[in-house]
């Protein structure tokens, strides 16, 4: 299954608690809570579901849905 | 120098602004106790007045 | 670009290029190494294991890429004047070692290697930051070990260098070109840190900490205290079982966080329990790389910020971990402010003053590395240096559940300690991870379960069962029983079982008539006495209470205490003694009483008394102004005696002294326990409980065996008292304040056959609850020990669980021992006597206040206070009360108390004020109303009290206060200078007049101590305690001194009568280089009252006579005195230093017409030829031994001006000398080192004493068999471990006086 911006939208808000709603997409995510941690859990779950090939250094570079979503080559 | 500025221990008034909650107990014997709400209630003793604030607990006290 | 070029000669350009600074991050770690260079604190390493097979050769070529592609490894750090830099070498050899280990114990072998390794500091100017090792421990199975120095890389460098290598030599092992480099350059870490460094950002961050830490609490420790930065760390590891790691994900999600913020909070927990405290501030490494080019550089960046959190019982998980949450999320926008520069603008740097309590350090990076498919295992092995406790936790997603490493500074944190901290840890987690994040943190205990059965069971297994008794009972079946035996003496009188409790019961009849009864209180207010003694039995006897009320108390405060506690009636001896109270009053030494008395019958009262009723009510000083009495039943103190005597063991034989006020609860056992042993009470003097002298002389009169001391007293008691005297004690009790060690060490030593038991316990619970005896070999706090029967003691952590042993919380006690509460108080009562959770159901404990902990041996440990209540010389008192007094006076706006030592075992308590009043009218208004020990000894008035950041009262910022004396007319006399300069120098206060009052000046009772025993020392006086109180000035002492043997009218003739009296043969001692012979006094002191000393001084020291031309000469003169004392031999003779040359050649000069010298002893003198070939003397030498006169070193005084000004600003007697005195002194000097080298010995007949200072000295050459060629006989020598300025002092004066006294002759006149 691809990955799609929602859905990285989605579980990101997940991993800060929030609600989607309140999560820009084109804002630092460091600011809500980001960190290493979470990066790790992410990029793991979405290696395992949806096959990612980055790593760490490439998401924590750009912590932004949007940054991700295009680094991802994430289906809109 | 001996003297230093503490916190306030499980049976001394909260610090500033906070609002902790006491409660007096009883036993058979009629002793009296204050004590902390968020501590089990030891055994032979029940809640007699509370939870409240701690000075409405010693003032309670004082007048009973 | 190819990966192997190397660059052999650079370009100047190049050169210059390849040089850069260090980052801020860097230059901490070199400033941390520059500390200790030896230090391979720093060093980081980790192991990877890689179970398959490898080849070496690749993997050497993947890593010799790596470090060309990795520039931070490839530095050269070199100190310069403008500050370290990092030479950036253009190429370097790879330090690889290979080795094949196959073979038993293969991997062990490769573990040493690699702590051999990483235990090597490296010099970083000379050598590479890094070391790799690859062993061959198996056919296929692999140990990388990398060692890289922290200034060059952190942990998330190394998972880039790791991941890096792994992706190379996969690459290699298939043959293919490995995919282009992607690190940055170390270039770029430095421009980025610059351009931070000086941005706006970076102020804004400043501003931030600041701000956060500004009233920050202390760091907490673990281990209780703070180490020095340490060259080795301790590992403990373990792991948190899948199933757990797994629940705490779970619980984290749930709480809308991830695991490390759970495990956070739980340490944050554990550290608030464990500490005692709320506000606790944890360290949190931070990689510090996110959103950053440092992504991709691998090199040192990461950064640790401080954490601040508040636990409290009544918080719950939940709350905490949200506040972990935001609480890390504050410190990330802030995070690249380095933590060695908020320590430095905190004014923290310098060791032992830290921020920040353990290290809670969460590593997940990102670590799947595979050499051509086969997998690698990385086991860390060092993470940098260890302060205090660095928690290291590491999910390396393999299945094993999450690792945890404990590494604690080996000071701190010994082998179990660490080991007992992370299992305690782990069983928090697996509570935390299985509990409803709902209920109260309070609900958590951090002891083990094991733990916890030793301290409330193990500990407190005292339960015992004893018949129900009453204080009277007891003491009326011994009067029974041993109607003859001695029950009391007091002076020359002895009163017998049958007369005491004939008298007892008489009175007690007639306190029933004024209402006397169980329940009710009797007053009694007498001065130390038999009628004392007989007021308490009758009291009891009548089955009421009684209540002491101290004569010396002010009336004011008596008052109160009657109105509060309203007994039935007083008793008192005579009228005045209680201020008016209303009540009917017995007065014992008036004629009326003594008639009505003797009407009754001497037979034991009835009464309805049980154990159960009240025995005792004694008054506690009151935080908020009021002293409060607490209400003692016969249960509780028929306990604490019972236990004492089956522990003590008092045989009719004993005598028990009666020196403690009986408003202090330790009398209670004084007064009662002997009494119903059959032993003797022996009642001292009133007074004399406060002078040393007094007290041993008691002692040795009545032939004490018992007494108690308050720790502080019994210092006084050994260091001023003859404690050979009281050879018939056989046991003392201490109680009422910290026993120090070295008192216990003193005691041993000057009563080796006396045990000392030390014992503890509140007034709140029958006088004691605790009691150790002192083992004289042990070190270390000594603890107040183990609990009396049917007793427990708890110590709690603020959630009131249990503390472990070794962990330091609150002092509870509970059982048979409890006082029925305040009298009159019972809001007071509810709050300080409260439930039990932990005894019979309905008990309660009583909460004191004392921090203590337990050891594993099963006794407590006390380690100071909660609050504000402190004890003075062994007196309880509130500094709430003398505060509340202090702010009820006119004039006073604000005030406060406190106790300092601002000099080491001095204790006083200061009084500060603010507003109008003028400090010494409100002391003056304090000593009206307050007792004694709770009157300050000084008030100090301020404009305003020193506030913290956060408005409050900053105690530790109020000033010392300053002493000083009136100043107000000159000594007369030298006897007055002498007395004068000798306060001075005993108070350390300025400008001290010949009428100020000791007191007045902050004298305290140890001080006062220490100036009778200085007075007596250099004076030769002998003073009490007591005289001092009685005539507290210099001037006052002056005339009571005056008839006194020594130093009569001038002391500087040449003859000085340091004794003039006694029965013996009279020693002459001869002075020493400055020609004073006042040093000799102590000697005589020790002599003892029945030896006669006579010292020889220069002639001069008072007029201008001139200075004989020679030593023969002079000792001529000296003869010529001697013969006016004692005409006729046989002599003895004694000098120190010249004054033994002169004493040697007197003794010839008096050989030689026909007398006998008995005794001929040298301190430390050597003949003059051993002082010829030294360079002459000058003033300088004079000025120096001028100064060791006195007991000083020289330091910058450069002529006898200076030499003067020294003295008399040390408070010196001999600045109380004239100037024309001194100055002679300083001629006298350098005149006796110039005769000495002209001096040509004649022989003496008979045996020299010598005593050598024996320590090492420059003049190595001195040695006593130097006299031989001068004397026909032997040269007994006795060595003291001493330099030659010290041989008369305290320590050693005595050991010289027994080795005289062998050798002095017994009367002969």
């Amino acid at each position: 299954m691809t990955l799609t911006t929602e859905r990285i939208h989605h579980d990101v808000a997940a991993a800060l608690g929030e609600d989607p709603a309140e999560i820009p997409v084109d804002e630092s995510l460091v600011d809500y809570g980001l960190d290493s941690v979470r990066i790790m859990t992410l990029l793991e779950r979405w290696r395992r579901e949806h096959g990612v090939q980055a790593d760490f250094a490439d998401l924590a570079e750009a912590p932004a849905v949007e940054a991700w979503a295009r680094l991802l080559g994430a289906a809109s | 120098m001996t003297a230093t500025a503490t916190e306030p221990g499980p049976f001394d008034p909260p610090a500033d602004g906070r609002d902790d909650a006491f409660l007096v107990l009883v036993n058979s014997a009629g002793d009296h106790s204050l004590w902390p709400d968020w501590r089990a209630v030891p055994q032979g003793w029940r809640r007699s007045f509370g939870p409240d604030t701690h000075g409405a607990c010693l003032r309670h006290l004082s007048a009973g | 670009m190819t990966a192997t070029a190397t660059h052999r000669h650079a370009s100047p350009d190049t050169e210059h290029a390849l040089r850069l600074p260090l980052t801020a991050a860097q230059s901490g770690m070199w400033y941390a190494q520059a500390l200790d260079p030896a230090s391979p604190a720093l060093n980081t390493a980790e192991c990877l294991r890689i179970d398959g097979p490898l080849d070496a050769d690749l993997f050497a070529e993947a890593l010799r890429r790596v470090t060309e592609e990795a520039e931070a490894l490839r530095v050269r750090i070199e100190d310069t004047p403008q500050g370290p830099r990092q030479h950036l070498l253009p190429a370097v050899e790879l330090p690889l070692s290979v080795h094949d280990l196959r073979g038993d114990g293969a991997e062990r072998r490769a573990e040493a290697w690699m702590r051999e390794d990483l235990a090597r500091a490296r010099d970083l100017s000379r050598e590479l930051p890094f070391t790799h090792a690859l062993f061959r421990v198996a056919d296929e199975r692999w140990l990388w070990y990398q060692c890289i120095h922290h200034l060059v890389m952190d942990g998330y460098g190394y998972s880039l260098l790791v991941r890096r290598t792994a992706e190379v030599y996969s690459a290699l092992a298939e043959g293919a070109d490995p995919a282009p480099r992607t690190f940055g350059r170390l270039a770029e870490l430095v421009a980025q840190d610059a351009a931070y460094r000086s941005s706006e950002e970076f102020a804004a961050d400043r501003e931030h900490w600041a701000t956060a830490l500004a009233d920050r609490p202390e760091a907490p420790r673990l281990a209780g205290r703070d180490a020095l930065a340490s060259r080795t760390f301790g590992r403990r590891t373990a792991y948190l079982p899948p199933a757990t790691t797994e629940r705490l994900r779970t619980l984290a999600e749930e709480l809308r966080a991830t695991w490390p913020d759970v495990l956070v909070a739980a340490q944050a927990l554990y550290t608030a329990r464990v500490t005692g405290r709320s506000d606790v501030v944890l360290g949190l490494p931070l990689m510090g790389r996110m959103g950053s080019a440092a992504l991709r550089i691998p090199g040192m960046v990461m950064n640790v910020l401080p954490l601040r959190l508040t636990v409290r019982p009544s918080d719950t998980l939940a709350s905490l971990v949200r506040q972990v949450v935001l609480g890390i999320r504050d410190v990330r926008r802030h995070q690249r402010y380095r933590y060695e520069d908020i320590r430095r603008d905190l004014g923290l740097l310098g060791e032992g003053r830290a921020l920040v309590g353990p290290l809670v350090n969460v590593m997940p990076f990102d670590y799947g590395a595979a050499f051509a498919g086969v997998p690698a295992r990385a086991m860390n092995l060092s993470t940098g240096p260890v302060d205090d406790l660095t928690v290291n936790i590491y999910d390396r997603a393999d299945g094993r559940g999450l690792r945890i490493d404990h590494d604690g500074n080996p000071a701190l944190y010994p082998h179990e300690a660490l080991a007992a901290h992370q299992s305690r840890f782990l069983r928090l987690l697996e509570q935390l991870a299985g509990a409803d994040p709902e209920q109260p943190l309070g609900a958590y205990a951090v002891a083990s379960p094991a733990e916890r059965e030793f301290v409330l069971d193990e500990c407190n297994r005292t339960a015992r069962e004893l018949p129900c008794t009453t204080l009277a009972g007891p003491f009326e079946s011994r009067a029974r029983e041993t109607p003859g035996a001695t029950a009391l003496r007091e002076g020359d009188t002895a009163l017998s079982y049958e007369e005491l409790n004939a008298r007892a019961n008489r009175l007690a009849r007639l306190l029933q008539d004024e209402g006397a009864k169980p329940g009710a209180l009797v007053a009694v207010s007498l001065p130390r006495s038999t009628d004392l003694v007989v007021s308490l039995l009758a009291v009891a006897k009548s089955g009421a209470a009684y209540l002491p009320l101290d004569p010396e108390y002010p009336p004011e405060r008596l008052a109160y205490m009657l109105d509060d506690a309203a007994p039935v009636c007083a008793v008192a001896d005579r009228a005045g003694r209680l201020p008016a109270h209303g009540r009917p009053q017995l007065l014992l030494d008036e004629p009326g009483t003594r008639e009505r008395l003797a009407a009754y019958p001497a037979v034991n009262p009835p009464r309805a008394l049980t154990p159960a009723h009240p025995a005792y009510v004694l008054y506690t000083s009151g935080s908020t102004g009021r002293p409060k009495g607490v209400v003692v039943s016969h249960g509780a103190i028929d306990n604490r005696l019972r236990w004492m005597q089956d522990t003590y063991r008092l045989r009719p034989d004993d005598r028990v002294l009666q020196k403690t006020p009986s408003s202090f609860d330790v009398s209670v056992w004084e007064f009662f326990w002997p009494l119903r042993e059959g032993a003797t009470l022996v009642v001292a003097e009133p007074g004399s409980h406060r002078d040393p002298a007094r007290l041993a002389a008691t002692v040795a009169e009545h032939a004490v065996t018992t007494c108690h001391f308050v720790p502080s007293m019994l210092q006084v008691f050994l260091a001023e008292a003859d404690a050979s005297r009281c050879a018939s004690l056989r046991r003392v009790f201490c109680s009422g304040e910290a026993l120090p060690r070295e008192t216990a060490h003193t005691f041993a030593r000057a009563l080796p056959e006396v045990a000392l038991h030390n014992l503890y316990g509140p007034t709140e619970a029958a006088v004691d609850v605790t009691h150790h005896t002192c083992v004289p070999e042990e070190t270390g706090p000594v603890p107040i020990g183990a609990p009396v029967w049917n007793t427990r003691l708890y110590v709690l952590d603020p959630a009131l669980q249990p503390c472990p042993p070794g962990v330091t919380g609150e002092l509870y006690l509970a059982g048979a021992q409890l006082a029925d509460g305040y009298l009159h108080r019972p809001e007071l009562t509810a709050t300080r006597f409260v439930a039990d959770p932990f005894g019979p159901p309905g008990a309660r404990m009583y909460r004191t206040g004392d921090l203590a902990r337990w050891t594993v041996r099963g006794e407590v440990e006390y380690l100071g206070r909660t609050d504000n209540q402190v004890k003075l010389r062994g007196q309880r008192l509130e500094l709430g009360e003398v505060e509340a007094a202090l702010a009820a006076l006119d004039g006073v706006d604000g005030a406060c108390a406190l106790v300092r030592e601002d000099r080491p075992g001095e204790q006083l308590l200061v009084g500060y004020t603010t507003g109008t009043a003028e400090p010494a009218a409100s002391r003056a208004a304090l000593a009206r109303r307050l007792p004694e020990h709770m009157v300050p000894s000084t008030v100090v008035a301020l404009d305003a009290f020193p506030l913290t950041p956060n408005g409050k009262l900053d105690r530790g910022a109020l000033p010392a206060p300053v002493f000083s004396g009136s100043g107000r007319r000159a000594p007369e006399g030298p006897r007055e200078e002498a007395l004068t300069a000798l306060f001075a120098e005993v108070l350390e206060v300025e400008n001290v007049g010949p009428d100020d009052a000791f007191f007045d000046l902050g004298g305290t009772s140890l001080l006062a101590a220490r100036l009778v025993g200085r007075v007596r020392e250099r004076l030769g006086a002998e003073l009490t305690i007591g005289s001092l109180f009685e005539a507290p000035t210099p001037a006052g002492l002056a005339v009571r001194t005056a008839d006194d043997s020594a130093a009569s009218g001038d002391a500087l003739g040449v003859l000085l009568p340091l004794r003039a009296s006694g029965s013996r043969t009279p020693l002459f001692a001869i002075h020493p280089a400055g020609g004073i012979s006042w040093c000799y006094a102590g000697l005589a002191s020790r002599l003892g009252p029945d030896q006669p000393v006579y010292g020889l001084q220069a002639p001069g020291l008072l007029d201008t006579s001139p200075l004989p031309s020679s030593l023969d000469e002079q000792a001529a003169a000296y003869v010529e005195h001697l013969k006016s004392v004692q005409p006729h031999g046989p002599y003895q003779l004694l000098g120190w230093s010249v004054g033994g040359v002169l004493a040697h050649t007197v003794a010839t000069l008096l050989q030689e017409e026909g007398e006998e010298v008995g005794l001929l002893a040298l301190l430390d003198a050597f003949p003059a030829e051993q002082w010829r070939e030294r360079p002459a003397p000058e003033e300088g030498d004079a000025l120096t031994a001028v100064l060791r006169m006195a007991g000083f070193e020289r330091t910058s005084e450069r002529d006898h001006a200076d030499v003067l000004a020294t003295l008399r600003r040390a408070g010196s007697p001999l600045a109380g000398l004239s100037d024309h005195t001194l100055a002679r002194i300083v001629d006298i000097v350098p005149h006796h080192a110039r005769r000495m080298r002209e001096h040509q010995h004649r022989r003496y007949t008979g045996d020299l004493v010598f005593f050598t200072a024996a320590a090492p000295r420059p003049e190595d050459w001195l040695t006593p068999l130097a006299w031989q060629p001068h004397v026909d006989g032997t040269v007994e020598n006795h060595e003291l471990p001493c330099t030659h300025p010290q041989l008369l002092r305290d320590e050693h004066v005595g050991a010289i006086a027994d080795v005289l006294a062998a050798h002095l002759e017994v009367p002969q006149r």
